[in-house]
């Protein structure tokens, strides 16, 4: 994984700035897409069984609508010509009945051609003789249907028979009512017979989604009038069979059925007592939760690729500043030290590029004063090691070996040659600017060596160096300027036993190196004037003035800092001691 | 810079879009064609004592009536129920769809006027089958098991329409040139019409007669008028015409104006039926000659016979010939006084 994206940066900042505002961005991005999608299937579901009930009160509504302008016409048969031909009917009055015979044929078919759906009107009499647009014949009107309406306690009551096939067979529902007149001995039947393709149009016309149906049934649950699909017979129609239905005037409810899920909404009508049931498969509904689904999935995806990008682009904008920034840094490591941030942002970043820029030039003068001090030290260094060698001292130390010699003291000689031979080899030190402090004391050991043969032994010296630092760091050449002012300048011209003394020890995490002699000593003043001059307080007029000390002084400064360095201590006649102040550094 | 923002403007833009509120979708209002599944077949038809159905060609045409009352007098007699159903207007198809529900009631006895006699033949047979006994009345399926066919002979009728109007024709002198004659007709398809038509060729034999138009009236007398009428007016120059029913002089003749022209100048007419508005339309100079049929006796021996054929009784003859009635100008008045004018309206 992480090598197949090993062109992404994981621990740059961009990289985390970017999964930082996916995380900010995409949290409330699926919480609103789940809550959307949870609003959006429960306002469907109230939709579905919204829209169903609605469907369902529709067709109701049209059957109503239907059935009553069907009673308006059986309500013009109570006319005179319809109780005439009735009266004749009961008389058997065979030539007199003729003409009513023909008007009520001439007026059922001119009803018929009004209504398409109307099939027929029978008018039943008592003796169950029935005429109709099909003729006459014979009606058994002892059944329930003719029964409910003889017994219908109002007149203007009307009954409805359930989708059957009629003695034609032709597909019809019926609504009868009773004739009743006083002219007539016992009442008579009119009844319309409807086409059931008017409940097919009914029920065809309105599907409750893809596959989804209305039914009928009677009040005892029996179907009355079912759809089939003609594209797909095969397909059965499922019939639900619930007491609800039957027991509650108007509802929903959910059924599964041979593992399918419906939901079924229902109404009685009022007016032909049927149970209107819609059915809408479950499934269909799943589908479209499905579609909402892959919608939200599809809306998400888009939103985070567009976060992904709006993350990108403002992740650029941010750390573009800080990639130049850090490009700047590399070339700017890689010691192109003249090179710039060029981050005109006045925002943090941009300050960073300007505390930068000023950084790069700090670094720069610092980098140009350390080439200058390094200059400036390999000269000292030069001047040191100049003063060093000065020809009188070699000459001097020559001509003590020569006096040695000439004494035969070859012994000694050839012990004053090997410390003068130690000492200038420690001089070089190999070229070092530092070394040990171990070796620096073995360099002002042969200087004291050297001298005190030269000096007859007019002083002693002493090392009382603490073992724990001879491995510190130190300034080469230090030590051996200072120890030749205190044998010059100190014990030189005392009337009684010089002595010098060097001590080295660990004082508040500083390494203190100190020279003390017993000579001549320095007036107040003059110990003033020196470690001002030391100090840069004072400037001298002749560069040749304290040479060796202040050669000692500044090479310690320029090593080590301002900090560190060299200080006088004296009294007159009693003796001076010069403190050297460096850093502990272990080598 | 600004590509950037107008690209992430877009996406945007599709995003919302793709929000759109798309509910009404899930719910859709199918136009889809169903039948419906169906239910028991009603019952509720008596079926108790003998029931004989008689099928005329048509409600609407009054020649039957004449039938359908004398049979009901002769069921009283013979105490069977009598059923009188027929399409409202003449209707092959519908005539056999009220054949078959007969057939599926198994009723006693069915006595039909055919109107499609090919196609009526197969079903008589099928209800033969079933032991319906099955007889024919005004037009006949001679080709099919009825047991018997009670009403005019047709072809007689027709030939004695065909002699009456030789007589007219001879008695104007308009025998000695080509004539031209329209016809109309019920149906073609119409057996006894066809046999009529045949008869009354066969009659005018001797006169050089051109048939240029036979006309269908479908048995329908509220049209028939109407279309001899239009007929008249686009093709006046025919000479002779012949109706093989009085269809045309049921209704009213006031409106008949290009005919009663035609027929002023010379047309002559003759027609079948001897109903009281078609002598009245005779007598006003509408037909030259008419022959008439006994429909109230082919009522009353179509049931007599159908009747003995339910009880077992075997008849001697399969047809039985009802008789005929001749009009002319000289027996208009004395025919018009023996009827009973219509009262249908």
């Amino acid at each position: 994984m992480r090598k197949r994206f090993k062109w992404i940066d994981w621990y740059s900042i961009r990289t985390k700035m970017i999964v930082c505002f996916l995380v900010i961005s995409i949290i409330p991005l699926f919480i609103l897409g789940y809550l959307s999608y949870q609003y959006y299937i429960n306002d469907l579901q109230s939709s579905v069984n919204s829209y169903t009930s609605e469907v369902i009160e529709r067709v109701d509504k049209n059957i109503e609508t239907y059935i009553l302008d069907v009673d308006n016409i059986l309500n013009n048969f109570d006319d005179y010509y319809t109780i005439q031909y009735l009266r004749l009917d009961e008389a058997g009055d065979i030539e007199g009945i003729r003409k009513y015979t023909v008007r009520l044929w001439e007026t059922i078919q001119s009803i018929k051609k009004m209504k398409s759906d109307l099939v027929d009107i029978r008018i039943i009499s008592q003796t169950g003789q029935t005429i109709s647009s099909q003729g006459i014949y014979w009606t058994n009107i002892d059944n329930s249907f003719y029964s409910n309406i003889l017994e219908a306690k109002e007149d203007r009551h009307f009954v409805v028979k359930f989708p059957y096939r009629d003695e034609f067979n032709r597909n019809v529902f019926t609504i009868g009512k009773k004739i009743t007149s006083s002219r007539l001995s016992a009442p008579a039947i009119i009844c319309v017979d409807i086409d059931v393709s008017f409940l097919n149009r009914i029920g065809n016309d309105i599907k409750l989604g893809e596959r989804g149906y209305v039914y009928f049934t009677d009040g005892a649950g029996e179907t009355n009038y079912f759809p089939v699909d003609t594209n797909n017979p095969e397909s059965l129609k499922v019939l639900i069979k619930d007491d609800k239905i039957l027991n509650k005037a108007k509802g929903s409810i959910a059924e599964e059925i041979n593992g399918d899920n419906y939901l079924v909404n229902f109404k009685q009508s009022e007016v032909t007592g049927w149970n209107i049931v819609g059915v809408t498969y479950a499934n269909e509904i799943k589908a479209d939760f499905s579609k909402i689904s892959k919608l939200t999935l599809l809306i998400g995806a888009g939103c985070l690729l567009v976060v992904v990008l709006i993350s990108v682009y403002l992740t650029n904008i941010l750390t573009n500043p800080l990639r130049d920034l850090r490009k700047v840094m590399t070339q700017f490591a890689d010691d192109n030290l003249n090179i710039r941030a060029q981050v005109k942002t006045k925002d943090e970043i941009g300050q960073l590029a300007e505390n930068f820029n000023y950084m790069q030039n700090r670094i720069k003068s610092l980098v140009q004063k350390t080439m200058d001090d390094q200059v400036k030290i390999r000269k000292m260094e030069k001047k040191a090691l100049q003063e060093l060698i000065k020809p009188h001292f070699i000459y001097n130390t020559l001509d003590s070996i020569i006096g040695l010699l000439e004494q035969n003291k070859t012994e000694e000689a050839l012990d004053l040659i090997e410390a003068l031979g130690m000492f200038f080899r420690t001089s070089l030190s190999h070229g070092k600017d530092v070394i040990r402090l171990r070796t620096e004391l073995e360099h002002v050991q042969n200087y004291f060596e050297i001298q005190k043969f030269r000096f007859f032994n007019k002083f002693d010296s002493s090392m009382e160096v603490d073992d724990d630092i001879l491995n510190y760091e130190t300034v080469k050449l230090i030590l051996q300027p200072i120890v030749e002012n205190a044998i010059y300048h100190g014990v030189r011209f005392i009337d009684h036993k010089g002595i010098i003394t060097v001590k080295g020890y660990e004082q508040n995490g500083l390494m203190i190196l100190e020279v003390i002699d017993n000579g001549a000593g320095m007036t107040a003043e003059k110990v003033k004037h020196i470690n001002d001059v030391l100090a840069g307080k004072e400037k001298l007029k002749d560069e040749n003035d304290y040479f060796g000390i202040r050669n000692v002084n500044e090479r310690i400064k320029l090593t080590y800092g301002d900090e560190y360095g060299v200080k006088f201590a004296s009294e007159l006649n009693k003796g001076t001691r010069v403190t050297l102040t460096l850093p502990i550094i272990e080598n | 810079m600004n590509r950037k923002i107008g690209f992430l403007f877009v996406c945007l833009i599709l995003i919302l879009v793709a929000c759109e509120n798309r509910s009404t979708n899930s719910i859709r209002i199918s136009k889809e064609s169903a039948t419906e599944t169906m239910i028991d077949a009603d019952q509720s038809l008596q079926s108790d004592g003998t029931v004989i159905a008689y099928v005329p060609k048509s409600l609407d045409n009054p020649v039957f009536l004449e039938t359908k009352e004398e049979a009901e007098r002769e069921s009283l007699n013979l105490d069977v129920k009598i059923e009188w159903v027929a399409p409202m207007v003449a209707n092959s198809k519908g005539q056999e769809q009220i054949f078959e529900a007969l057939i599926q009631r198994n009723v006693d006895g069915i006595i039909i006027s055919v109107i499609d006699t090919e196609r009526m033949t197969s079903l008589i047979n099928k209800a033969v089958s079933k032991g319906i006994k099955v007889a024919t009345f005004d037009s006949d399926a001679p080709s099919s098991n009825r047991a018997f066919y009670v009403g005019t002979d047709n072809y007689k009728l027709g030939q004695a329409s065909g002699e009456a109007l030789l007589k007219t024709v001879k008695e104007k002198n308009m025998d000695k040139h080509p004539l031209e004659l329209m016809v109309m007709t019920g149906t073609k398809e119409s057996e006894n019409l066809e046999q009529r038509i045949q008869g009354f060729k066969d009659a005018t034999a001797s006169l050089d007669i051109h048939i240029v138009d036979v006309i269908e009236s479908y048995d329908d007398i509220n049209i028939a008028s109407e279309l001899l009428e239009n007929y008249v007016k686009e093709n006046p120059d025919f000479d002779l015409f012949f109706s093989t029913g009085g269809w045309p002089f049921f209704a009213p003749p006031d409106g008949m104006l290009a005919y009663k022209k035609w027929k002023a100048n010379g047309g002559i007419a003759v027609s079948v039926d001897t109903f009281y508005p078609i002598v009245s339309a005779a007598n006003e100079g509408l037909v030259d000659a008419l022959v008439g049929q006994n429909f109230q006796e082919m009522g009353r021996l179509s049931l007599k016979y159908m009747y003995q054929l339910i009880n077992g009784e075997d008849l001697d003859k399969q047809k039985f010939y009802t008789q005929m009635e001749y009009g002319n100008p000289d027996n208009f008045d004395e025919l018009l006084k023996n009827k009973n004018p219509w009262e249908i309206k």
